[in-house]
């Protein structure tokens, strides 16, 4: 089976400004994929070719197995320039959307009910969208975006404007969605949440893809090989440790080339100490990420 | 045609005909037409029966030539004479004439008069217009010249007028009765469906700016491909627009039952001349439609779009400035170099079409320039639509609107 995603040497240029430039991109059926970058970076147009909002100028780019256009009845994207009609009510606009993508009226009513009760949103079923505050209308947006049951839902930036809670609660959607069978694609700044939830991920920078694979692996690629330890040792003429740095409680301890974890521990078990915390330093998302941006 | 596109177009009829914007334009304006052509109806009477109106002028005579006085007994009623200059003035500040004519001795060689009214005289209502003087004086340089028939012949009021006939079949039965409102009411009418397909248009041009304002496009975009959604806002608001159309003949029954306005209304009201005026109404409409559509995406903001919109509206009421010159001349150079010009073809054959007989040849043109100019038409609109959806917070540049519609 293809996989959900394959983008080979595709390239997108608006006049002379080059969005997207030989990007290649994998993600497979069924994952929740981390798909980051900076501002401007050619995230949106990428989503918006795989959503066959736009056509790649060269390269090739595969959706669910198809051309993006043949795979847009199956394809969720909910975009980052965002609205529903004000006017209309909540489950009226849902209804709506559903219906154009083929869905009846009836099965639809359904599948909006189950999703806005799903969303916490099931009392506000009949209200005008205008009447329901930014991160209400978000959750109907994120509702209206999966009324066809698309096999890959791509989300780009389906956690703004909201509160903890309802951060909670789509993070949840998004596990679920994937513990159905479907891919998930997000696209967001808050780099905790895709933590949380990808298993892999790309970054892309400049139209480029600059980083990808699976999110252990980038962490351990990124991170130094250093522990912390509680309480701090004094570990400064250890052979094992290259250079200490002080933290809250305790010392980060980075080995020196050739040591390994085996070797630092037995010299801690060996130094009598009463050590209550030993982990191994993980850079966090973001670290990662402005470290290769800025770089 | 996609179910999409009908779902759109169904979307957006339902929602638009429910606006109180709508609703007043359908409900409130065709009274306000109809009181505008009951005014230039009204006002247009007196010049109809210009001998009926003039029933209560009295006009002095006075005569130096003997030509004029005594004033015949078919005269006498509206004329009176006059010894001196001197007494008709005194009359006519007495309020018992509405004016005097002196006659000179040259009157019998050049047949002209000299004639003096007061300030608040209307020159039509009150007997002081050539045409009502005319009989009056003919009679008198004739009299003596030419036996009593001829003479009576050139003192008919009806002398000089002319009744157009067409080769193939007459022209309305009723065109000298109400000769101004038979022209007039057509034209109206056909104006009012010129006006609806800017009206219609401009419906378009909003639902796309506040779709993109609302950022509820995107969103659209992902569901429907841009074709289907051009295809369905310009199928929907077309219907609206046909709502607004087909209720005004309800408003019909209102001059019809004012009797002096049913000949016009039965002119209007000409079959072919309708089912012209609709297939151009269609025609000038599709066009108009998809310029509009892309004008609205073209645009940031509503100011924006507008702007851009009106651009093309102007541009597209040339036509609607000739309409003076029509009344006089339907097949003016002019107005029939424009009816086969893209875009202008529609609303200039509309405006023509009332005005009397329009060529065959003109008709057929204008028909076949103007099919071929809205497939032309959607097409580049549809790229343009296309290009500018997604852009927010910046105009495309016109090497970027050429770059669209290059694009296969």
């Amino acid at each position: 089976m293809e996989p959900a995603i394959r983008a080979e040497g595709v390239h997108k240029a608006f006049s002379s400004v080059v969005a997207v430039d030989g990007l290649d991109l994998r993600v497979e059926r069924g994952e929740i994929f981390g798909f980051l970058g900076p501002n401007g970076a050619g995230k949106t147009t990428t989503l918006r070719m795989i959503a066959d909002l736009l056509r790649p100028d060269r390269g090739v780019l595969r959706v669910l197995g198809s051309s993006p256009h043949d795979a847009r009845p199956r394809v969720g994207y909910l975009p980052e320039e965002r609205g529903l009609y004000r006017d209309l009510g909540v489950m009226e606009c849902l209804v709506y959307f559903a219906q154009l993508r083929g869905v009846s009226r009836w099965v639809a009513a359904r599948r909006a009910g189950a999703l806005l009760e799903r969303l916490g949103l099931a009392d506000r079923a009949r209200a005008p969208v205008r009447e329901l505050s930014r991160g209400l209308q978000q959750k109907a947006q994120i509702a209206a975006t999966l009324m066809h049951e698309p096999e890959l839902v791509i989300f780009d930036e389906p956690f703004q404007g909201l509160d903890p809670v309802n951060v909670e609660v789509v993070r949840r959607l998004i596990q679920d969605l994937a513990g159905e069978g479907r891919t998930v694609v997000v696209c967001a700044h808050e780099m905790s949440l895709v933590e949380s939830l990808c298993g892999r991920l790309a970054m892309i920078y400049r139209g480029r893809i600059v980083l990808t694979g699976e999110l252990t692996a980038i962490r351990a690629q990124f991170s130094p090989d250093a522990f912390d330890v509680l309480p701090a040792p004094v570990a400064e003429h250890w052979p094992e440790v290259g250079s200490v740095e002080a933290i809250p409680g305790g010392s980060r301890l980075f080995l020196r080339t050739g040591a390994s974890s085996s070797d630092l521990l037995r010299r801690l078990a060996a130094s009598g100490m009463s050590v209550t915390e030993v982990s191994r330093v993980r850079l966090p998302l973001e670290s990662i990420f402005l470290r290769v941006v800025g770089s | 045609m996609t179910s999409a596109a009908l779902r759109i177009a169904w979307h957006e009829y339902i929602t638009n005909v429910r606006r109180p914007a709508f609703l007043l334009a359908t409900f409130v304006l065709p009274f306000v037409g109809i009181a505008v052509l009951a005014l230039v109806l009204g006002m247009a009477a007196p010049t109809v029966d210009r001998w009926a109106a003039a029933e209560t002028a009295r006009v002095g005579v006075v005569d130096a030539t003997g030509n004029l006085v005594p004033i015949q007994p078919a005269y006498v009623a509206h004329y009176q004479a006059f010894a001196t200059e001197e007494d008709a003035r005194v009359a006519l500040n007495a309020g018992q004439l509405s004016g005097y004519l002196v006659a000179d001795p040259a009157f019998r060689e050049t047949g002209e008069v000299m004639a003096w009214t007061r300030r608040d005289v209307r020159i039509q209502r009150d007997g002081l217009s050539r045409a009502w003087l005319r009989p009056f004086l003919l009679a008198a340089i004739l009299r003596g010249r030419v036996d009593e028939a001829t003479l009576a012949v050139v003192e008919s009021p009806s002398f000089g007028d002319v009744e157009a006939q067409v080769l193939g079949g007459p022209l309305r039965d009723d065109r000298r009765a109400t000769q101004i409102g038979v022209t007039m009411a057509p034209f109206f009418v056909a104006m009012l469906l010129a006006m609806t397909i800017f009206a219609a248009s401009n419906y378009l041009l909003r639902s796309v700016t506040e779709e993109k304002e609302n950022r509820v496009l995107e969103m659209l975009l992902c569901a429907v491909t841009p074709m289907d959604l051009l295809t369905g806002k310009v199928l929907g608001l077309g219907a609206l627009s046909v709502t607004q159309v087909a209720v005004w003949p309800v408003y019909a029954a209102v001059p019809l039952v004012l009797g002096s306005l049913a000949p016009p209304l039965r002119a209007a009201l000409d079959p072919v001349l309708i089912a012209f005026s609709l297939v151009y109404f269609v025609l000038g409409y599709l066009q108009f439609a998809v310029l509009m559509a892309a004008a609205g995406a073209l645009g940031t903001n509503m100011r924006e779009s507008q702007q851009i919109g009106g651009q093309f509206a102007l541009f597209s009421m040339i036509p609607f400035f000739l309409a003076p010159m029509l009344l006089f001349d339907p097949n003016l150079g002019l107005a029939r170099f424009l009816s086969f010009v893209p875009l202008f073809a529609p609303t200039m054959m509309m405006m023509r079409l009332p005005f009397g007989q329009v060529p065959a040849l003109d008709i057929a043109l204008s028909l076949a320039i103007s099919a071929v100019t809205v497939p032309a038409v959607i097409w580049g609109s549809a790229r343009v639509f296309r290009a500018s959806l997604l852009v927010y917070g910046k105009r495309l540049t016109v090497r970027e609107i050429l770059g669209a519609l290059r694009q296969a």
